[in-house]
């Protein structure tokens, strides 16, 4: 193998992309062959200076643009189907699943009072009980009453 | 969560914070000049936003954003390429400053004399860290063809470095 095939491999070890059979290869050329030391040691000192190259970071002004351009649309808040819409991280299934189990409930929920003619009766007779209560109530108030005004023109 | 993101998990402002600056950097890198990097993140982050919009299922978001960008990168180069050739360039436009940070400068005048395809993959390989594999998926090339092409950038990166160091 040429000196040129063992170059790639002294690019690939800077990388640490090397098998280590290539490994193994690349020392025992080394050992020998002072002109890829010499590559090898001027890739080292290119990547040094490299590593030294800082990362530029976007602009505040570029950022504040982007943000500005990929805000939501206040108007989209107001449809009932932007509402929908907004829900798309929701899985489609569980949104589905949730309008379901709305309709169950708010149905279960109208159908609780009435679940039986039975209970429909037992509902009405226990009003109708109260009402004969209160009326019970009223004419004994009207007793005690009509008593009080009578003893009163009485002593007069 | 993969280092790579998932659109479906990560909301836009995530993925935006997470990948604004790599975006703006690695665009900078390859066209060298603020204005057209800024125009270039931009687009991409603008797109990334409306592939959203339109519920587009993106599996890994960060290699869409370095496809994209350099996909743009070297559309930019190549329109800039046939407004001015580069064999019109007067050797006068290279300014070499001789002080303490000259060797960065002259560097990166280096980069920008290189060819776009192994600007690229050094850029990719020492400033974003990518491994050879990830190098692969972004320029769509094999492993050993990322191993050669690095090989190929550094010996002509090293030969023009060289030579705008003899010229400072």
């Amino acid at each position: 193998m040429n000196c040129e095939y063992f170059k790639e491999l002294i690019s690939a070890r800077l990388d640490g992309e090397l098998t280590p059979e290539e490994n193994t290869a690349l020392s025992e050329h080394l050992g020998h062959c002072e002109k890829c030391g010499q590559f090898m040691t001027e890739l080292e000192e290119l990547k040094t200076v490299t590593a030294g190259v800082e990362q530029e970071t976007m602009p505040s002004e570029l950022e504040r643009v982007i943000l500005k351009t990929t805000a939501r649309k206040p108007q989209e808040s107001k449809s009932i189907f932007g509402i929908f819409r907004s829900c798309y991280r929701i899985p489609r299934g569980l949104v589905w699943a949730g309008v379901l189990a709305l309709i169950l409930l708010t149905a279960n929920t109208i159908r609780v009072p009435f679940k039986t003619s039975a209970e429909a009766e037992v509902a009405s007779e226990s009003v109708e009980k109260a009402v004969l209560i209160q009326r019970i109530t009223l004419s004994e108030e009207d007793v005690v009453m009509t008593n009080v005004v009578t003893e009163k023109s009485n002593n007069l | 969560m993969t280092d790579s993101g998932h659109f479906r998990t990560e909301t836009f402002e995530t993925l935006f914070d997470k990948y604004k600056d790599r975006m703006y950097d690695f665009a900078l890198k390859m066209v060298g000049d603020a204005d057209t990097a800024g125009d270039i993140t931009q687009e991409v982050f603008i797109r990334l936003y409306k592939s959203n919009s339109n519920h587009t299922a993106i599996s890994n978001v960060k290699n869409w954003l370095f496809i994209l960008t350099r996909n743009l990168c070297l559309n930019r180069i190549r329109d800039s390429r046939r407004q001015v050739s580069l064999d019109a360039v007067p050797e006068t436009e290279i300014q070499v400053d001789c002080s303490a940070d000259s060797r960065h400068i002259i560097l990166q005048k280096a980069m920008y004399a290189l060819a776009p395809d192994l600007r690229e993959a050094l850029i990719l390989k020492e400033y974003q860290g990518f491994s050879y594999i990830e190098i692969g998926g972004i320029l769509g090339i094999t492993v050993p063809a990322v191993r050669s092409l690095l090989y190929r950038a550094r010996v002509a990166l090293k030969e023009i470095y060289e030579k705008y160091s003899i010229k400072g």
